[in-house]
Formats: C-alpha cells, sequence, structure tokens
C-alpha cells in the first residue's frame, strides 16, 4: 500500500510504494528520510550518485517469471570490478526484489530466510561449495563493497560509504545466490541470472546515442 | 503513484551519459577515448601504453606494456556493427597466446559493448572467428571430460595457459599484459564453451562460430578478412549438414528399392508351365528329344529351368534350348547336375547337388518348347525337368543396397577425415590416445 509525504527538508512530494520500505531519498533534495508508524524522521542527505552509465532508472516496468514489476529504489556500490548496482524491485503481488547489475550482467533475486547455517565472511572462498535451503550453490566472487549512495526507496536504512562485504554463488541452471553481510546474521538473497531480452523491460533510461 | 502536486516541479530528471568520455592519460597526458560508459574499469593509453585504472574517482596507472609492440585489430576500436539484432561498439582488442611444445599460438579477442545488452566478444584465430559471451547459468562438469549446458554435451578438447600478449582500448576489469588464466575448451559444433581460472575464481563462456564474411557484414568492414586456415575447433564439419539431408536420401532410395523389390515379388506369375519326368540309358546317348509345347505368358520376363537327378556318384549333363514354337527363335544353354559323397579320413564329403536350376532372363510371351540331349556314363538316370515363369528374384535388393551405401560411405569417409583434423590439434589427438573421439 502506498503512502505520501512531504520531504521534511524541502517539502517535496515523496511516496513509500512499497510497504516493506523504511527508507527514501528524497527525489528533490536527496534528503535521506526514515519512515516512522506515523511520521517521517530525516536522517540528512544522501551521498551522490556516481554516473556508471547504467541503462536503468527508477520507474523502469519489467517482468519476472510473469509478474510485473517496477524498480522504486537503488543501491549503488563499489567494488573491486567497478560500480554495480542494486535495484529494489517493487513487484505487483507486493513482493520485495531486486535486480543486481553489474558490467551487463543481470541476476533477480529475493531475501529468503535458509534452513542451514551461513558460512561466516572471512571463511568465504571461491569455488567453495554453500547448500542454501538444500540446493547446492558455488562461490563465484567474494567482495569487500563500499555502498556509493542510494535513491528511491529501500527497504533497510544505508548510507554512502558503508562497508558492504558480500559473496555471489551460482547454482545448477541459472540459479543465483548473494550473501550479504552487512547485517548480523547475513542476509541470504536467492534467485536466477536473467537475460536483458527476457525481463521486457520499458522505461530504460535514454543513452545518447544508442 | 503521487496524485497532482501544482507547486513542485518534476523531480531532476537522471543525468544523460555521453556516448564517448575524453580523459586524459594521467601519464602521458595523451587524451584516453572512454566509450564504455562507466561499465569499464581499465583503458590502455595508445600514446604511451599505460593501463589506466578509470573504476574510481581518481585515475591512476596499474602497469605499462611496451608500446611498441603493435598489434592491428582487423575491426578497429570505435566500429559499431550489428550482432544478433543489436547494435555492439568495439571498445577493447587483445591478444592472448598459449605455447604448445615450444611453439606460441596466437589470437585475438574483441570486446563488445551495448550499454543495454552489456559485453561480448568475437575471437579471431588464424581466420576463423567466434561469437562469445559470458555464461550466467553453471554449465555442468560430467564424466569422461565432458560438460553438459543447455541440453548440449560438450567434448574437453584442450586445456592450457594462455597469457595476454597485446592490449588496447578497455575493459571492464584490470588486464594487463602477461596475466596469465587457465583455459580450457569444450565443443560442440558449432559451439565452445571455455572455462577460463585465474586464482580460484571460474569463468564460462559460450561461443558459436561465425563465418568471417558474416562479421564483415556486420561491422561493414571493407577491408578483407584474414585467409582462414586449418580446421577449427568448432568449425561446422560442412559435412554434418549434408549428412542429415543424405541420411534422409539415403533412407528414401533404400526404401525405394524395398518397394519395388516387394512390388516385383507380389506382381510375379511364378508359375509352373511345364514338368516331365525322363528317364536317361546310355541307349538314348547322343540322341535329343523335344517336350510337349508349353505357353509363356505375360510381359517378357525370366523363365526358370529347374532339373532335378536321382543320382549319387554320378552326373548328368543336359545340353538345352528353349525354342520359340512360331518363331524358331532359341535360347541355347548346358547344364550339368553332379553329385558325389564319401568319407575320408573319418570325415563324410559331398560336393554338388542332386538339383540345378537355369535362368532364361526376358523371354517374350509364347509358345515354347525344350529340346534336350541328355549325356551321362552312368546306368539310367532319372531326372526330372520343370519350367517356372516370371520367378521373383532377390539379388536386386542387395545390389541395391550396396549402388546406395557407395556414396554414403565416401561421405563419411570425408567427414572423418575433416573431424581427423579438427581434433589433431587438441589435446587428444587420435595419434597420442586410444582415440575416442568418434564423432556421432
Amino acid at each position: 500500500m502506498s503512502r505520501s509525504f512531504a520531504c521534511p527538508t524541502c517539502g517535496g512530494p515523496n511516496t513509500f510504494q512499497s510497504s516493506i520500505s523504511i527508507l527514501a531519498v528524497c527525489a528533490y533534495c536527496r534528503s535521506t528520510i526514515l519512515r516512522k508508524d506515523l511520521d517521517v524522521e530525516n536522517l540528512g542527505r544522501m551521498a551522490e550518485l556516481q554516473l556508471d552509465g547504467s541503462p536503468f532508472q527508477l520507474g523502469v516496468q519489467g517482468w519476472y517469471e510473469s509478474v510485473h514489476f517496477t524498480t522504486v529504489g537503488r543501491i549503488q556500490l563499489r567494488y573491486d570490478h567497478g560500480l554495480w548496482n542494486e535495484w529494489h524491485l517493487l513487484f505487483d503481488d507486493a513482493r520485495s526484489g531486486w535486480l543486481g547489475e553489474a558490467q551487463g550482467t543481470l541476476a533477480v533475486s529475493f531475501a529468503t530466510p535458509v534452513v542451514e547455517p551461513v558460512p561466516p565472511f572471512d571463511a568465504l572462498k571461491p569455488g567453495q561449495q554453500v547448500v542454501l535451503n538444500r540446493r547446492a550453490f558455488r562461490v563465484t566472487d567474494v567482495e569487500r563493497g563500499l555502498c556509493v549512495a542510494g535513491e528511491g526507496e529501500l527497504p533497510f536504512v544505508i548510507g554512502g560509504g558503508y562497508d558492504a562485504p558480500v559473496a555471489d554463488l551460482t547454482g545448477a541452471g541459472a540459479a543465483f545466490a548473494t550473501l550479504d553481510y552487512s547485517e548480523d546474521p547475513p542476509i541470504v538473497f536467492v534467485g536466477a541470472y536473467v537475460e536483458f531480452d527476457d525481463l521486457r523491460l520499458s522505461g530504460l533510461r535514454q543513452i545518447d546515442g544508442w | 503513484m503521487a496524485g497532482n502536486v501544482p507547486q513542485h516541479p518534476s523531480p531532476p530528471a537522471t543525468g544523460q551519459a555521453p556516448s564517448v568520455q575524453a580523459l586524459q592519460c594521467p601519464k602521458c597526458a595523451g587524451t584516453l577515448q572512454v566509450r564504455g560508459l562507466g561499465q569499464t574499469t581499465t583503458i590502455i593509453c595508445s600514446s604511451c601504453g599505460s593501463v589506466v585504472d578509470i573504476s574510481g574517482e581518481h585515475r591512476r596507472v596499474i602497469s605499462t606494456f611496451d608500446a611498441r609492440v603493435t598489434r592491428h585489430p582487423v575491426i578497429p576500436l570505435g566500429t559499431r556493427g550489428t550482432l544478433r539484432g543489436d547494435p555492439y561498439e568495439v571498445i577493447g582488442f587483445m591478444c592472448r597466446a598459449i605455447t604448445v611444445d615450444g611453439t606460441d599460438y596466437e589470437w585475438s579477442e574483441y570486446l563488445l559493448f551495448n550499454p543495454y545488452k552489456g559485453f561480448r566478444w568475437l575471437t579471431e584465430y588464424n581466420g576463423h572467428w567466434n561469437d562469445a559471451k559470458t555464461t550466467t547459468g553453471q554449465p555442468e562438469e560430467a564424466a569422461g571430460q565432458t560438460v553438459t549446458y543447455l541440453g548440449s554435451t560438450f567434448k574437453h578438447f584442450q586445456t592450457a595457459e594462455a597469457r595476454v600478449t597485446y592490449v588496447l582500448g578497455e575493459f571492464y576489469w584490470q588486464v594487463s599484459v602477461g596475466e596469465k588464466t587457465q583455459v580450457a575448451d569444450y565443443v560442440a559444433p558449432p559451439l565452445v564453451l571455455s572455462k577460463e581460472t585465474v586464482k580460484n575464481e571460474t569463468t564460462w563462456s559460450l561461443g558459436e562460430y561465425i563465418e568471417p564474411d558474416a562479421v564483415a557484414k556486420a561491422f561493414g568492414l571493407k577491408t578483407a578478412m584474414p585467409t582462414r586456415i586449418g580446421v577449427y575447433v568448432n568449425q561446422p564439419s560442412p559435412h554434418a549438414a549434408k549428412a542429415k539431408v543424405l541420411g534422409k536420401a539415403f533412407a528414401g532410395l533404400v526404401a525405394s528399392a524395398v518397394v519395388v523389390q516387394m512390388a516385383s515379388c507380389a506382381l510375379a506369375q511364378n508359375r509352373k508351365v511345364f514338368e516331365q519326368s525322363y528317364t536317361f540309358t546310355q541307349a538314348e546317348k547322343g540322341k535329343a528329344l523335344v517336350t510337349e509345347p508349353f505357353a509363356l505368358t505375360g510381359h517378357a520376363s525370366n523363365v526358370v529351368v529347374e532339373t532335378t537327378a536321382d543320382i549319387e556318384n554320378k552326373w548328368i549333363y543336359l545340353s538345352m534350348a528353349l525354342i520359340n514354337l512360331d518363331s524358331g527363335q532359341a535360347y541355347d544353354f548346358g547344364r550339368e547336375v553332379s553329385y558325389y559323397r564319401g568319407v575320408e579320413g573319418g570325415e563324410s564329403w559331398s560336393e554338388g547337388g542332386k538339383a540345378d536350376e537355369a535362368v532364361l532372363p526376358g523371354v517374350p510371351a509364347g509358345q515354347y518348347y525344350l529340346r534336350i540331349e541328355p549325356d551321362s556314363d552312368a546306368p539310367p538316370v532319372n531326372y526330372v525337368v520343370r519350367v517356372y515363369r516370371d520367378v521373383p528374384r532377390f539379388w536386386f535388393l542387395p545390389a541395391a543396397l550396396v549402388a546406395l551405401s557407395l556414396y554414403p560411405l565416401i561421405f563419411w569417409i570425408r567427414s572423418r577425415s575433416f573431424e581427423t583434423q579438427r581434433w589433431a590439434e587438441s589435446d587428444h589427438a587420435p595419434a597420442s590416445s586410444g582415440d575416442s573421439d568418434d564423432s556421432e
């Protein structure tokens, strides 16, 4: 259920489109706004996003497994190989998901409770096997990322400069998982690698010359 | 969405990225043209050979390579083309090499970029091109050095250590000259799966053989493409496509031959037109006898003259002629029936038989009789002569099969030689292994 509010700093009209979202970055003044039961709280100004050439932006629509979604938020991160984005997806069935975008590779995933204990970050090695809900995954990448900035609405509090230790995993078929150690216990996201064309996207950013 | 909000303008639009960004080389101050729109992290300065990290806010030189060493990309950097329906721009070029038995084998790789679709590669070796992309799925390594991916089974071709020998343009990782990667290739023509391992990190890419003409057309190249040499690892066999057509044609022809054979058998009269028993005695030696006339009907077809004689350790020779009653045309033939048997050294043996069959092909219809002149040195011999009209023969089908198999056999030999050439440069060259690489 969406909830409209005025930015406490600039008065700009903003909306929480997803009931899961607790943080919003004001589209006008980039104030970071925390959702409270009745009110909102200003957490200060969000850091600037870096120009990354992503074809995505807020309001992009698409389809994943026959369910329509809209991008309502974004976290931009920096890791060894450059910049990477996590786009917060609001699905029409009210689920909240993520579209990871790095160097033209796309993956859709959902926060998923797992029955197995997740190995600690420092114990992770590429190639290592990790079982998540009885499915075998292999660690492909272990990164100490850094949160650059965010925009739109997000289901947790972030800020520029925050550490984001994460590991990417792949499984049978195009199965994909991310272990996010920025919270304790780590959050597990499970999903699949996806092809750009399969998402049937609309509302993408127009890129000059393309 | 928010309702109407009169007092506020729309939120500021996200900045549009220019298609090419110009940076300055931190070492030689030359211009670096960045085409990767923030998705690439490393660019090579074409004037001083510095490998510059552009991923951070501060550009820094990671390494330097010898700028005097040059290779000339067939497709120049910045060229746009259309692959699989999408536009792509060549933004990076690198050469890599492996060393096998002291010989260097170097190939080229072109990094292609589309801001929406991401990256893909074109690779070229000895005039052979591949269109490749990093796989999102995880190929499964199966037993016997095979890998399965998207329903195809790939056979291991070669594992070698590849090193970067030349770089130009920009890349999405920190590339450096001399960088070493373990590369294992698995083939299922026209596809090739490459597994690249650096430290513990593994990347798979799937390539598909692409004709040089298709590359030239996709990128509007006017210059001549490198000449193709030899057979490439995943080059589709020109015979493979033909094999299907050939297989269908072969099956069709075999079926026709079977139909012809069956029809000829089913339609054959297979009729006995004459039968008579005789007894030969020495008194009749040198004398000919003639039979009663009999009718041969239908289209011109064969006549089978069967002679059975009640003999043992004897012979009888029959000089015969089938004669047309009206025209007098004669078909002369001589037949011998002989049968011998005995026991030698405890083993019984036999030779010959008590029956003989003569086939006269293409005999027209009409009234006929037989003239028979028997000869034998034995005492009385009883024999029976039978004449059959239009008897089905079974030689056609086997003969047709042999004839029809000739071309497929030559084809198979050629196709096999293509595969032998393909595998000659692999880790599984037939000469060095027991050969378990039979295709199909």
